[in-house]
């Protein structure tokens, strides 16, 4: 059997050199930058907003148990109901639990991580509750049997001809729709689901810990259909989504926009602060908020990958990393792609099966350059190597060829020990297969440095 | 779930203990205000607000008084020939237009399916950002002004507010400690960018929004 490594680097090889899949990419992540360029316009000092960002979250995460417990106080005060899960089947168990009690034959959900994180949708199909994803992107997704492409943008790879084509063969659409037209196909299709469905799933942008409420933020609707129809609101969030007060939402969510879409604001920002009261005219008679841990509380005790928990998943490390653009969503084989998937993975699902992620990176810096809440992803892709090597999971080869660049490297002698062409034919004999097959290996030259040196200084 | 309270308890734990290297007496008291990190603009509310929201592919009408708005409004419904239209405003209602006026309009309205426009007040409107502030607590409630392919926002220019920060404060003094179940900031119309980051204006929500600004 194949490593996870092994897959990574195989797709990462086809999707390289996969020219429609590039062009696809570079289209729609261009649209992104553009917006973001126009979006930051909003802004007097970016700069000194992510700075207080970063400042608000790392007071929060810090004490993370205070501002959840005062989170918990003031949400159920209010009537609303509070679960805490520390692994995925915890909060599969009680979402199922809940499910059952009301009865549930149909559950539309608004765009959650958290749960493609616990794998909610089949666990829900297991127990035969038809699960509608209502996000435009990802019910094109869910049409297509695949996991989401981006944690913003679930269908960024597709053309629109193959979602035209997509909505031909699943909904009977007619052939060669526009998107303005595949959009009402789907408005259409998902209305009737919304009326049907007994539960609402959604997840969580914030949790607000002083008036015990929580933040979604949507451009469609479809989030506010969901927690207004049906019965019964669930909302899955990991622990860290909590900010200590709901007037730090004047600078969150237009930070969270500006990174995300390149808008000011998104279209719809909710707070829920619990179920339908006595004197409202409608809403759930009934609101859930599942708190998951899964594996956070280990993110949270390593004092230097702690930062990665301040992650508002906006999304705009992966539109401007390198390797997002060319290896594609899909390669990653994980909940969260990208830079901040690749930092916090090896916490959440093991090293082992995860260190590589972070290898896959040039440490361009490119995504800490524009963390809204400034998180040194590549600081910490280097962290989670310099684990790796200590916990001894990198390969033998590896170990052996650093050994030998080492004793080379403190050793003038062994540098300046043989010509050029030796160097070249010793190093595309050991680096050849590693510095990859489509890309140049560098040259030495015919006179080391020592010599070219020496010959400088007798000729000026 | 007879084991969720200690679930609880070991997550909280865990939590306590992976902090045990933090000072917990070192509490800075999280910045709040944050409208300096904000682009100021040299025009009033009002304007700012038209601008933004227009921008954002919102429409607005302008009217100098009550008797104007209605007309105004009026005239819309019967030029856009929309007759199943829903009045969840207390605005409205304070103008006293004349049931007369309204009764053509109001036919079907009882199935939110065939509801073609819905007419609602909103809590506050914010100027930088061009949001309308609605909540569950005022009569529309939290389905029907984004279940509408059309929806019409009637609002006294007193109003708006500055930026997002003085709209939750004015939320927040409003409706002190009985929060309303539901509030939300909406910007302009329902949109997507998710087939090939082409905008679509109206995915699950309305179409069009119009905000009538009284002053």
């Amino acid at each position: 059997m194949r490593t996870r490594e092994q897959i990574f680097l195989r797709q990462s090889a086809s999707k390289v050199s996969d020219l429609a899949h590039r062009h696809k990419m570079n289209h729609a992540l261009k649209q992104s930058d553009d917006a973001f360029e126009k979006g930051k316009a909003l802004f007097s000092d970016l700069e000194l907003a992510r700075d207080r960002a970063h400042a608000i979250k790392k007071e929060t995460v810090e004490h993370l148990d205070t501002y959840l417990c005062e989170f918990e106080h003031n949400f159920t005060k209010r009537g609303g109901k509070v679960i805490w899960a520390q692994t995925p089947q915890d909060a599969r168990m009680a979402i199922k639990e809940i499910c059952s009690t009301y009865r549930a034959k149909t559950v539309v959900k608004s765009k959650s991580m958290v749960t493609e994180e616990i794998e909610l949708n089949d666990a829900l199909a297991d127990v035969g509750i038809e699960v509608i994803e209502t996000d435009l992107g990802e019910y094109i997704q869910q049409l297509s049997g695949e996991a989401p492409y981006h944690i913003v943008a679930p269908s960024i790879h597709k053309s629109k001809e193959e979602v035209a084509a997509l909505f031909v063969d699943e909904l009977d659409a007619a052939p060669g729709l526009r998107p303005d037209q595949l959009t009402r196909v789907a408005r259409k299709v998902l209305r009737k689901k919304f009326g049907e469905a007994e539960v609402g799933i959604t997840g969580v942008n914030f949790l607000l810990a002083d008036i015990g409420g929580m933040v979604l933020t949507e451009n469609e609707g479809n989030g506010r259909l969901t927690t207004g129809l049906p019965k019964v609101h669930i909302a899955v969030t990991g622990i860290e989504k909590v900010l200590p007060s709901v007037h730090q939402l004047a600078l969150f969510l237009p930070l969270l926009a500006t990174h995300g879409s390149g808008q000011h604001l998104t279209v719809y920002n909710s707070i829920m602060t619990g179920p339908r009261k006595g004197d409202e005219i409608d809403g759930p008679e009934e609101m859930y908020v599942i708190l998951v841990d899964n594996g956070r509380t280990k993110l949270l005790a390593d004092s230097a990958a702690r930062e990665s928990l301040y992650c508002i998943r906006c999304g705009a490390c992966l539109n401007t990393c390198p390797v997002y653009k060319n290896v594609g969503g899909h390669t990653y084989d994980t909940t969260y792609g990208g830079p901040i998937g690749s930092v916090i993975m090896p916490h959440l699902g093991g090293l082992k099966d995860h260190k590589h992620l972070s290898y896959a990176s040039s440490l361009c810096g490119s995504c800490s350059a524009v963390c809204p809440v400034r998180i040194p992803l590549h600081n910490l892709l280097l962290y989670n190597r310099q684990k790796a090597v200590e916990n001894r999971l990198n390969s033998k080869l590896e170990r052996l060829a650093i050994w030998g660049w080492k004793r080379v490297m403190l050793s003038r002698k062994l540098m300046n020990a043989g010509g050029g062409n030796v160097k070249n034919k010793v190093f595309a004999l050991t680096m050849g297969g590693i510095w990859g097959k489509d890309r140049a290996l560098p040259v030495f030259p015919q006179k080391n440095f020592s010599q070219q040196w020496k010959a400088r200084r007798q000729n000026g | 779930m007879g084991n969720t309270q200690s679930i609880r308890q070991k997550i909280l734990a865990d939590i306590r203990l992976a902090l045990r290297d933090v000072d917990q007496l070192a509490v800075a008291s999280p910045v709040v205000e944050s409208s300096l990190v904000f682009r100021k603009q040299d025009e009033g509310l009002a304007d700012g607000f038209v601008r933004v929201f227009m921008g954002i592919d919102g429409r607005v009408v302008r009217c100098e008084n009550a008797v104007q708005l209605t007309a105004k409004l009026k005239a819309l419904l019967e030029r856009r020939n929309w007759k199943k239209v829903a009045i969840r405003s207390l605005l409205l209602e304070e103008f006293g237009a004349q049931p007369d006026v309204w009764r053509p309009h109001t036919e079907g309205t009882d199935n939110i399916e065939h509801i073609e426009v819905g007419i609602t007040d909103c809590e506050y409107l914010v100027s930088s950002t061009g949001s309308i502030v609605m909540s569950a607590a005022q009569s529309a409630g939290r389905t029907l002004p984004v279940y509408v392919p059309v929806h019409i926002v009637v609002a006294r220019e007193s109003q708006l507010v500055q930026d997002l920060y003085e709209a939750t404060r004015k939320m927040e003094q409003r409706y002190e400690h009985d929060y309303p179940s539901a509030w939300y900031f909406m910007s302009g119309p329902s949109r997507t960018g998710d087939i090939e980051k082409t905008l679509v204006l109206g995915v699950h929500g309305p179409i069009e929004v119009y905000v009538f600004l009284m002053k």
